[in-house]
């Protein structure tokens, strides 16, 4: 029984170290790859208040977390329209053409009236 | 304007003979003064709506959250204090599309190279870094909008800080051997760079971007596997980046998957659409001008920084103090920096540092007695090897693009 484990640890140790074998790459300045696997912060729904919050983190946040609407610097409605517009057309966001300004509004305000950055926690 | 609030950076490099080469750069004594601590874990950017929180992303230390998904990490300017060549865990971050690799084995990457080619190539990565020759080059890369959210009038956009750059010294193979042996057809005009990276939405254009084949090939444009001697953080592009020295970071694919040589101009999104400039002097226009030719973003122009005096800073009357910082030529090796103490009527030559090559940061020094008490604007010029200088005005464009305007410091004396 005994046996038999040592058995199993060797031959795991043996995969293993053949596994290694492969995974490494040693380029001829001596820097060696591994394969790599990282982990993302998440995010949550960003924006809070005023009822579109829910259309803007159901839509806006298909593509991006809110980090980029809340650095933004004060823009008019019209370069909110713009860029929502330019969200639809030419980035592909299936928000309706119909709340293209009810976004935009909501957008111009809680660009400029960002959480306190304590509250922008990502985890 | 308010006081950039830096962030003090402890150091962590790996490889001792790099770190060696890294000191050997960096002036001696060269210790952050008036650098105000910032509230722990944040920082202002002097720019309205620039609070931001600092954030340890993986295989990276804080850096300034800019955007989580996908990421938008910039570098803090202290750091900048700390070496010619940027950390790789501080090396700032940016993302287009939101689907980014977050997993990469080393066993089944592949590269392509196919199109308008003779003998189209799938290569994987033990090949490619046996089969080609090795190629280093120090190189900045840098953001088209690095420095952004100093435009004014503001625009939309990535709202970077001065940080959105970094200096590497890169590891891989010219990408001219990678072609070379794809063999191009007659009429092959342009090669296009694909990187792993993909959108969410069925119709968000995939991010491509091209050169000219003449200059793909002309024997700086590499494939990087290294950095300052590593391999590539995941979020800087590992295991291949695309490497355009002299050129905006735009080009600088990262992930890279495909590469496709095409025999037509690409017309793709990302060099039709965006990263467009006015074809004008220091790609400037006035805002609301109509009528401007808009062309590909391309090559850097030169820029300087001091970074061991921050703005707002108190230097003593009549004491000597060591003023350094960073510098670059852009697109050709930089020729001198200059430093001024009253707002830009009278320039000296500063003492230019070790050259690491045409397309690296260099550091400079210069002592600078101050003898009026008072206020005091601070100011250094980086000129090019061309001739080109930095402008004594900012240029503004749409996108917020290709700033390089003379950087001013607000000293107090005491």
């Amino acid at each position: 029984m005994k046996h038999r484990k040592y058995l199993y640890l060797a031959a795991a140790a043996f995969a293993i170290s053949g596994c290694m074998k492969q995974t490494l790459i040693t380029t001829p300045g001596g820097i060696v790859l591994r394969s790599q696997h990282i982990s993302l912060p998440s995010h949550g729904r960003e924006f809070s208040g005023a009822p579109e919050s829910s259309v803007a983190n159901t839509y806006c946040l298909m593509c991006h977390s809110g980090g980029m609407v809340l650095t933004q610097p004060p823009l008019d409605l019209a370069q909110w329209q713009n860029e929502v517009r330019k969200m639809i057309k030419v980035y592909g966001c299936p928000l309706p053409g119909s709340d293209v300004d009810q976004v935009a509004q909501f957008i111009a305000h809680a660009s400029q009236n960002p959480p306190p950055l304590s509250a922008r926690a990502e985890k | 304007m308010a006081p950039t609030r830096d962030y003090t950076i402890g150091n962590a490099l790996a490889r001792r003979d790099f770190l060696r080469m890294l000191t050997m750069g960096v002036a001696a004594g060269a210790v952050a003064r008036g650098a105000i601590p910032a509230l722990a874990g944040t920082i202002q950017l002097p720019f309205a709506n620039g609070a931001r929180r600092l954030q340890a992303f993986a295989q990276k230390r804080p850096l300034i959250l800019l955007r989580t998904r996908s990421p938008l990490l910039e570098t803090p300017m202290a750091v900048f204090n700390q070496g010619v060549f940027t950390p790789n865990d501080a090396f700032y971050v940016r993302w287009h599309l939101a689907d980014i690799p977050t997993a990469i084995d080393i066993n089944t990457y592949r590269l392509r190279v196919f199109g308008h080619v003779n003998s189209p190539i799938e290569t994987d990565l033990r090949s490619l870094v046996h089969d080609y020759p090795a190629f280093e080059i120090a190189a900045v890369n840098q953001c088209s909008g690095n420095s952004r959210g100093f435009f004014n009038p503001r625009v939309p956009g990535g709202e970077w800080g001065n940080g959105a750059m970094g200096n590497a010294l890169w590891t891989g193979i010219r990408l001219k051997d990678l072609l070379a042996k794809a063999n191009p057809r007659a009429g092959a005009r342009f090669v296009r760079f694909n990187g792993l990276d993909k959108g969410t939405q069925p119709n968000t254009p995939d991010f491509l971007k091209s050169l000219e084949l003449d200059h793909a090939m002309n024997g700086e444009v590499m494939i990087a596997y290294g950095m300052n001697h590593q391999p590539l953080p995941m979020l800087n592009g590992f295991p291949l980046r695309a490497v355009v020295p002299g050129w905006f970071a735009t080009y600088w694919v990262k992930s890279l998957s495909d590469i496709e040589v095409l025999d037509h101009p690409d017309d793709n999104f990302w060099m039709k659409g965006a990263y467009l400039v006015p074809d004008t002097p220091h790609f400037n226009m006035k805002p609301g001008q109509a009528g401007v030719k808009m062309v590909p973003i391309s090559t850097m122009g030169p820029r300087s920084f001091i970074t061991n005096i921050s703005d707002g800073a108190a230097l003593k009357k009549d004491r000597r103090t060591n003023i350094s910082g960073i510098a670059f030529g852009g697109d050709t090796g930089l020729t001198d920096v200059m430093f001024s103490s009253d707002g830009g009527r009278t320039w000296r030559q500063t003492r230019l540092d070790r050259d690491y090559g045409k397309y690296s940061f260099r550091r400079f020094q210069i002592q600078f007695t101050p003898v009026q008490a008072g206020g005091a604007v601070l100011m250094v010029k980086a000129i090019n090897s061309n001739g080109v200088e930095q402008p004594m005005e900012p240029n503004w464009n749409p996108s917020g693009y290709a700033r390089n305007v003379v950087e001013q410091i607000r000293v107090r004396i005491v």
